[in-house]
């Protein structure tokens, strides 16, 4: 049994960050914690000043905001209640959202985020800064859900060889064992026609293990495209990704192709780093 | 199913190491790979013993390598023999480069590595932790489970929580690959400054957590000195048991190996360890 965090921003609520925990539950009871995060965060007070990335003004907690977290509060106990799952709430709003947050996902296996929604106020650009900032300082897994979003039948995993690469795929079967008997495709990504799958032999022995249907494939330049053909082909798939240290974390983001994959096909991406 | 993997000393192999790699196989269902690191720059021979009047013997040479070659395929051996009496599916790699690099390459694509805490790759005896160990321990990819010399099946787990988050990530690597198959008591145990009250530090977060993975779970709250507590605490424990301990980063592991938890806990039983840390 795993305990799954949902987190929620003051006023919004994701449905179907709501709606994939439920499913998982529906495959394997877990227990689900509902943190509803207060709205305003001084979003770079607890790590490093930056001034861009911070808005011109942060709006406060009013009192109507109030009113409309209680009523997600509310409409989350009632979901909870109606799929029979398990589940706690945990209000933390009298405190900076991330370290809050920080602190619930060293305690918990698993945090699933409804992508648009986490900190949607907040800037534009996707993902936006909110959600990277909270991917870098996270202790445990994470899901980042689309609003339109199938449920995953097939899992693609995103290997570039690092270790972090690596241990993401291990947490992935940890975590989410009925997912490994899905088709499974691990992709080596790398313009560089003549490039080999770093440690293919100790991949394919590790993941082999782990995933029933296992497929291992490089994609070259051309592969873009047949990429984006085979996503097309198969909607409902996950993808599995490392997110690395710093720089090449915001590599990832800005000029992956993989993240131009996700925010055009819309996938839910399982996220864990070191 | 897991990958374990069992890391070997061809030169020197430990029967702990091959007893606990075949138990834990069969325990989580698991594939086990025994890597043997055949490291070329370490010999069981010293150059000294090499040198005679004339000068250096090739011939001499060529005998002491080739004891070294066969004692460790006698090991690979032996290792071979155990597991296929215990009908495991397993493997065998044979490194032959530096063998602290090679391992923790081949720990990258594992979920969990057993070796036995005395392993050393050198020619002196060296007090435990050897150097060798100490890099395997901070730089490792995936969790080590550090076996004493003589084998116990453990009865119980041991969990040293101390608030840290690579406390509870051991935590977590503990119970993904292990909490299915296992149906042992487990008894959390924190240590607090002698001012402090009994209060477990994250009380409700940490109880919220464990509950979902362990159904037999004690909380026990000491005062003192960890290193002294603990031990002092253990030694009435009559289950043979494992401890799940969470190292961190580099400088803090060199602090919990320098006079810290996990020396004192292997220096005073002849009990398994987990580590697990995450960065």
């Amino acid at each position: 049994m795993k305990k799954i965090l949902l987190a929620f921003d003051g006023i919004h609520f994701s449905d179907a960050a709501f709606d994939f925990a439920n499913k998982l539950n529906a495959m394997n009871p877990i227990l689900l914690t509902g943190v509803f995060l207060p709205q305003i965060s001084y979003a770079n007070l607890w790590s490093y000043a930056d001034g861009m990335s911070t808005p011109n003004f942060l709006p406060l907690l009013e009192d109507d905001d109030m009113e409309v977290i209680e009523k997600n509060v509310k409409k989350f106990e009632a979901l909870c209640v109606k799929n029979h799952i398990e589940y706690r709430t945990h209000k933390d709003l009298n405190d900076l959202a991330l370290p809050e947050l920080k602190k619930e996902s060293r305690f918990a296996d698993l945090l699933i985020i409804g992508e648009e929604k986490f900190y949607e106020n907040m800037g534009s650009g996707n993902p936006n800064n909110y959600l990277k900032e909270a991917i870098q300082n996270i202790e445990c897994p994470i899901i980042v859900v689309p609003e339109k979003y199938n449920f995953p039948s097939i899992n693609i995993i995103a290997y570039d060889g690092s270790e972090s690469s690596v241990f993401a795929i291990k947490q992935f079967v940890y975590l989410l064992p009925e997912l490994t008997k899905n088709p499974t495709l691990l992709t080596y990504a790398n313009r560089d026609e003549d490039a080999v799958i770093p440690n293919e032999k100790y991949i394919e022995e590790l993941a082999s293990r782990h995933f029933t249907d296992l497929t291992v494939s490089k994609l070259d330049i051309d592969s873009r495209k047949y990429f984006s053909t085979w996503i097309a082909d198969r909607k409902s798939s996950i993808l599995i990704a490392g997110s690395f240290g710093r720089t090449s974390f915001s590599q990832f983001f800005k000029k992956s192709f993989l993240m131009e994959v996700i925010s055009e096909h819309q996938l839910p991406i399982f996220i864990s780093h070191k | 199913m897991n990958k374990i993997i069992a890391a070997f000393d061809g030169l020197k192999p430990f029967d702990s190491t091959s007893a606990y790699a075949v138990y834990l196989s069969k325990l989580l269902k698991s594939h086990l790979t025994g890597v043997f690191l055949d490291d070329k720059s370490y010999t069981s021979y010293k150059i000294y013993d090499l040198v005679f009047d004339q000068g250096v013997s090739e011939k001499k040479l060529h005998i002491l390598k080739e004891n070294d070659n066969t004692k460790r395929r006698t090991s690979a051996n032996e290792f071979y023999k155990i597991c296929r009496e215990n009908k495991l599916a397993f493997n065998i790699h044979h490194d032959e480069n530096t063998a602290v690099s090679e391992l923790i390459h081949e720990s990258t694509f594992a979920d969990l590595l057993v070796i036995n805490k005395a392993t050393s790759f050198n020619h002196h005896d060296e007090k435990y932790p050897s150097r060798f160990l100490q890099d395997v321990l901070s730089h490792s990819n995936c969790p080590v489970f550090l076996t004493p010399n003589n084998f116990n099946d453990f009865q119980k787990v041991i969990f040293l929580f101390d608030g840290k988050p690579s406390s509870v990530y051991a935590l977590k690597m503990f119970a993904y690959l292990m909490a299915p198959h296992i149906n042992v008591p487990v008894e959390v145990i924190s240590v607090k400054p002698m001012d402090e009250n009994t209060h477990l530090p994250e009380n409700k977060l940490l109880k919220e957590l464990m509950k979902r993975h362990f159904s037999n779970i004690i909380f026990t709250v000491l005062k003192g000195l960890p290193e002294v507590e603990i031990i002092k605490h253990l030694q009435n424990e009559s289950l043979s048991f494992v401890t799940v301990i969470g190292a961190y980063r580099r400088s803090m592991m060199s602090r919990w190996f320098k006079s810290s938890m996990a020396d004192a806990l292997v220096n005073a039983f002849e009990m398994p360890l987990f580590i697990a840390h995450n960065k």
